[in-house]
C-alpha cells in the first residue's frame, strides 16, 4: 500500500484495475481528459459557450419579463381585482360591487395583501370648451391610489387629485381637447338610475404614462365626487389589491376568495394573469421561442462533443485493448469515459457559469439599453428602456444539467463500441 | 500540382474518415437548417406585421395636412381635386383612397365610447385596407353616399347594439361646433384583433362631409405592390401635394417599424450564435484531421508537394464538408418551410400574439438574401476554421514527420 496523496488517490500496484477505487478512476479520467488539451479545450469551450449563452439570455429575459410585469401591474391593474362577475365581459356602470367599503376592509385583512384601493369607472363624454371626446372616467381614492398605482408619479404637469373638483387627464387627451392646466372640464354621462350625470371639474394635473391607450382616454377624479355625480352611493366597479410578491399571487387568491365569500356569489377574484392575459401569453410565447433556440445550440454543442469522443475512442483503441487484456471489464472502460464526459461537462459548465455570471453581474450594474427605436414600443409594453438582469437560479441549475445529460449521451454512443472490441485486434490496431 | 488531383485527394480523404465527417456534416446541416427555418419564421412575422400595419388604414404612404397628426380634427383637412389620380405607374400601385377621419363619441341606448369615425369610398377602401379582407355581417357600406355606419364586432358588443339598430354620433364640425347625428348600423366587421374593432367606425365619405359642413378630406392613403416603390412614390406625391405632409408607414406606425427593425437584428443574432456554436466542433474536427495525418503530410511533402498545395488540400476538405452541409441544410430547412406552408398555429396564445403583432397562423417566408447570408457565414466559418489546421500542416517538416 503506497501513501495517500493529497488528491485522495490510492494507488496500489496489487489492486486489479477492474476493482480500482472510485478516487483512482476519477483521477485517471481527469488526467485522460487533458491528454489532448486542444480538443478538450475546444469541447469545453463549446459547452461553456452554450451554458453562458443560455444563462445570460434566460436571465436577461426573466428579469426583463419581471420588470415588465411589475411595471404593468403597477400602472393601473394591480395584482388582484375584485369585480362584479359580469363586469369583465360587460364593463357597464350597472355591474357594480355593493358595500364597497366593507369589501375593501375585508380584503385588507387577508394575509400578504399589502395595499387596497377602490375604483369606480364609467365611460362618459368629456368636454373642454366646445371640444368633446369619449373617455374612461375613473374615480379613485388619491391616498390609496398612491399605494397601488404608479400613475400618480407620472404627472408631467400640476398635482394629483387634492380636491373633489380636481381632475387628472392623460397627455394625449389634453392635447386632443386643446386643454391646459386649470381649464374647466365637463363630464356628461348617465347615472345608475338612467338620469343625466354631470360633473364640472378643473384640470389639476396631466399624466404621461407612455401607454397611448391610457394617455388618450383616461381621466381620473375623486371617487366620492364620481359616486355622487353618477348616483353610485357606496358602490364601486373594482377593489384592487397589491400583494407581497406578485409572482406568488396564485397562493393568495384562495384566501381572498374565502374572505369575499360573505359578500355573495356575484363577486369574482381576478389575478393579474387573468387581467392581463396578453402579457401572460407573451411570456409563454417568449419561453417557447427561446426553448427552440437553446435546443438548437445544445444540439450543435452535443455534436461537437460526440465527435471529439468518437475521435478519442478511435485513437485509444490500443490502450483499451491493453486494459481489456489485463482484465478490465468493458463496462469499466465505458465508466471511465463517461466520467471523462462528466469532468468535461463540469469544467465547461464552470467556465460558462463564471463568464455568464460575470456578464450578468456587469449588465445588472450598467443595464441593457434597449435602443432609441425600440423605446416607444417598449413603453407601450410597459417596459423601462433598460433591463437590469439578475442571475436566474432556475437556469443556473438547468443549463449545466442539460449540458451534462447531453455530453453523457454524446460520450456513451461512441463508448459503446468498446463492448464489441476484441483485445487482440485492438492491441494490433494502428496507434 | 493540378487542382483536379488535389480535388480527388480531398474527396477520398473525406471518405476515409466517414463517421467523423458525417457527424460534422450533420452539425452543419442542423445549424444551417435551423438558420433557414428560424429566419423564415422571423421574416414571416416581420412581413405579416408590415402588411397588417399597412392594411390598418395606413397604406405604404399617406398624405395629410401638417397639423393633423398633432390635432386630428377636420380643421386640419385639405381639399382634393376631384380629378386627382396619383402619378404612380399602374404596375407599382395596388390602389389609393381618400378619407375623412375624425374623433367622435358614439352613444347607443346603453353605452358611450370614444372612437375614430372614418368617411370612406367603400369601393376604393376595399382594394387597399383590411376592410377588403374581413368578414362583414349585414350589408356593409354600398357607396360613398351611404349614410349608414359600419362598426367592429367588439364595439357593437360593448355598445350592446346590432345591425339595423341606431347609434348617435357626436363630433366636432368644421366650424368648431359640435354636431350630433343618428346613424343606422349597416353592418359589423370582424377584424383580427379587438383593438381595431373597438377603434374604427366607417360611414360614407359624402354624408360625413355634409355632417361636418365641409368638402375637405383629412387623408389620402396609397397602397403599393411593394414597399420598395415607396421612395419614388413619396417624392411624386410630395410634388403633387405641395405644403402637405407625405408620410410612409414607418413614420405613421413607429412601433411596428421598430419591431420590423428588431426582427432584422434578431435574425442576425441568431445566425451569429448558431455559427459560433458550430465553430467549436468544426475547429476541433479539422485540427484532429490534420494532426492525425502528420506522417501522411510529411510523406506528401517529401514526395514534392508544395506547402501551398497542402494548404489548398486542408482548406478544400473543410470547405467541401461545409458545402455539403450547406446544401443539405438548406434543402432540409426549405423542406420544413414547405411542411409549415399552412402556418404554425399560435391561436392558443391569441391575446399574446395580438400584443406582439403576430397573426394566429405564423407562415414562414423564406428570403433568398437570408439563404445567401447563411451560406456566406458558413463558408467564411469553414475557411476561418481551417486556417489554424492549415498553418499546422504547412509547418510539418517532412523528415521529422516521417521519423515519427
Amino acid at each position: 500500500m503506497r501513501e495517500l496523496t493529497a488528491a485522495g488517490i490510492v494507488a496500489t500496484p496489487s489492486m486489479p484495475l477492474g476493482r480500482a477505487g472510485p478516487f483512482l478512476i476519477a483521477a485517471i479520467s481527469w488526467r485522460n481528459l487533458w491528454r489532448n488539451r486542444l480538443r478538450t479545450g475546444l469541447s469545453a469551450g463549446g459547452i461553456a459557450f452554450a451554458v453562458m449563452l443560455i444563462l445570460a439570455a434566460r436571465s436577461a429575459q426573466v428579469s426583463g419579463m419581471a420588470t415588465m410585469l411589475d411595471n404593468a401591474t403597477r400602472m393601473v391593474t394591480g395584482h388582484v381585482q375584485i369585480q362584479n362577475s359580469a363586469y369583465r365581459d360587460d364593463p357597464a356602470l350597472r355591474n357594480v360591487i355593493s358595500d364597497a367599503t366593507a369589501v375593501a376592509h375585508a380584503l385588507a385583512q387577508v394575509p400578504d395583501v399589502t395595499a387596497v384601493a377602490q375604483r369606480a369607472v364609467t365611460f362618459a363624454l368629456v368636454s373642454v370648451g366646445d371640444r368633446s371626446y369619449g373617455a374612461q372616467v375613473m374615480g379613485v381614492d388619491p391616498d390609496r391610489e398612491r399605494e397601488i398605482s404608479s400613475l400618480p408619479d407620472m404627472l408631467i404637469e400640476g398635482h394629483y387629485l387634492e380636491q373633489p373638483t380636481d381632475a387628472v387627464v392623460g397627455s394625449l387627451m389634453a392635447r386632443n381637447l386643446g386643454a391646459k392646466l386649470g381649464d374647466e372640464v365637463v363630464i356628461l354621462g348617465s347615472m345608475l338610475d338612467g338620469g343625466v350625470a354631470a360633473m364640472s371639474l378643473r384640470i389639476a394635473g396631466i399624466v404621461d404614462t407612455g401607454t397611448e391607450d391610457l394617455d388618450r382616454a383616461l381621466i381620473q377624479v375623486q371617487l366620492g365626487a364620481l359616486q355622487d355625480a353618477f348616483g353610485l352611493g357606496d358602490r364601486v366597479h373594482m377593489v384592487i389589491a397589491r400583494v407581497d410578491d406578485f409572482t406568488q399571487v396564485g397562493s393568495v387568491v384562495p384566501g381572498i376568495e374565502s374572505a369575499m365569500a360573505p359578500f355573495g356569489s356575484n363577486l369574482t377574484t381576478l389575478s393579474w394573469q387573468r387581467l392581463l392575459p396578453e402579457l401572460t401569453q407573451s411570456v409563454e410565447l417568449k419561453a417557447v421561442s427561446s426553448a427552440v433556440m437553446f435546443g438548437l445550440i445544445v444540439l450543435l454543442v452535443t455534436f461537437s462533443v460526440f465527435n471529439s469522443f468518437m475521435m478519442t475512442v478511435f485513437e485509444r483503441t490500443r490502450e483499451f485493448g491493453m486494459l481489456l487484456a489485463i482484465g478490465m471489464r468493458p463496462n469499466g472502460i465505458i465508466g471511465v469515459l463517461q466520467l471523462e464526459a462528466v469532468w468535461l461537462a463540469a469544467f465547461g459548465a464552470s467556465i460558462g457559469i463564471a463568464v455568464g455570471g460575470a456578464l450578468i453581474a456587469l449588465l445588472g450594474h450598467v443595464g441593457i439599453p434597449l435602443g432609441e427605436m425600440a423605446g416607444g414600443m417598449l413603453r407601450r409594453y410597459h417596459l423601462s428602456d433598460r433591463i437590469y438582469p439578475e442571475l436566474d437560479v432556475g437556469t443556473l441549475i438547468l443549463a449545466p444539467l442539460l449540458m451534462l445529460c447531453a455530453t453523457q449521451l454524446a460520450a456513451l454512443i461512441p463508448a459503446l463500441r468498446i463492448r464489441t472490441l476484441a483485445p487482440v485486434d485492438a492491441l494490433r490496431a494502428a496507434a | 500540382m493540378p487542382l483536379t488531383l488535389l480535388a480527388r485527394l480531398g474527396w477520398r480523404n473525406l471518405w476515409r474518415y466517414r463517421r467523423r465527417n458525417l457527424m460534422l456534416f450533420m452539425a452543419i446541416l442542423v445549424a444551417v437548417a435551423g438558420c433557414v427555418l428560424v429566419s423564415a419564421l422571423i421574416r414571416g412575422y416581420q412581413y405579416d406585421m408590415m402588411a397588417d400595419a399597412v392594411a390598418n388604414l395606413t397604406g405604404n404612404l399617406k398624405v395629410m395636412a401638417p397639423g393633423y397628426r398633432a390635432d386630428p380634427s377636420i380643421a386640419h383637412g385639405f381639399n382634393l381635386d376631384p380629378a386627382f389620380r396619383p402619378d404612380i405607374p399602374a404596375d407599382e400601385l395596388i390602389g389609393w383612397t381618400q378619407r375623412v377621419r375624425v374623433p367622435a363619441v358614439m352613444l347607443s341606448e346603453r353605452e358611450t365610447r370614444g372612437i375614430s369615425l372614418i368617411g370612406i369610398e367603400p369601393k376604393d377602401e376595399r382594394t387597399i385596407s383590411f376592410l377588403g379582407s374581413v368578414e362583414i355581417r349585414g350589408d356593409g357600406l354600398v357607396d360613398r353616399d351611404d349614410g349608414r355606419i359600419l362598426l367592429g364586432v367588439e364595439l357593437a358588443r360593448q355598445l350592446q347594439t346590432a345591425v339595423g339598430r341606431r347609434v348617435v354620433i357626436i363630433t366636432q364640425g368644421a366650424d368648431g361646433l359640435n354636431r350630433e347625428a343618428g346613424y343606422r348600423v349597416a353592418g359589423l366587421y370582424d377584424a383580427a384583433g379587438t383593438a381595431i374593432e373597438k377603434a374604427y367606425a366607417f360611414t360614407g365619405l359624402r354624408p360625413l362631409q355634409k355632417l361636418l359642413g365641409t368638402g375637405a378630406i383629412t387623408e389620402v392613403s396609397v397602397r403599393l405592390r411593394d414597399d420598395r416603390f415607396s421612395v419614388l412614390a413619396d417624392s411624386r406625391l410630395a410634388r403633387e401635394f405641395d405644403g402637405l405632409d407625405v408620410l410612409n408607414w414607418r413614420q405613421l406606425e413607429p412601433q411596428a417599424a421598430a419591431m420590423f427593425e428588431l426582427a432584422d437584428a434578431a435574425i442576425l443574432i441568431w445566425f451569429v450564435i448558431l455559427m459560433l456554436a458550430l465553430a467549436f466542433g468544426l475547429i476541433n474536427t479539422l485540427i484532429t484531421a490534420v494532426l492525425e495525418r502528420v506522417r501522411e503530410f510529411g510523406m506528401l511533402r517529401a514526395l514534392g508537394m508544395r506547402p501551398g498545395s497542402v494548404v489548398v488540400q486542408v482548406v478544400m476538405e473543410s470547405v467541401s464538408i461545409v458545402m455539403a452541409g450547406l446544401v443539405g441544410g438548406i434543402t432540409i430547412g426549405w423542406g420544413l418551410i414547405v411542411y409549415f406552408a399552412d402556418g404554425i398555429d399560435l391561436s392558443r396564445w391569441s391575446a399574446g400574439i395580438e400584443l406582439a403583432g403576430l397573426r394566429s397562423r405564423l407562415v414562414p417566408h423564406l428570403l433568398w438574401s437570408d439563404v445567401v447570408a447563411v451560406s456566406a457565414m458558413a463558408l467564411a466559418l469553414g475557411l476561418l476554421a481551417s486556417a489554424y489546421p492549415a498553418w499546422r500542416a504547412v509547418r510539418i517538416k517532412p523528415l521529422d514527420a516521417l521519423r515519427r
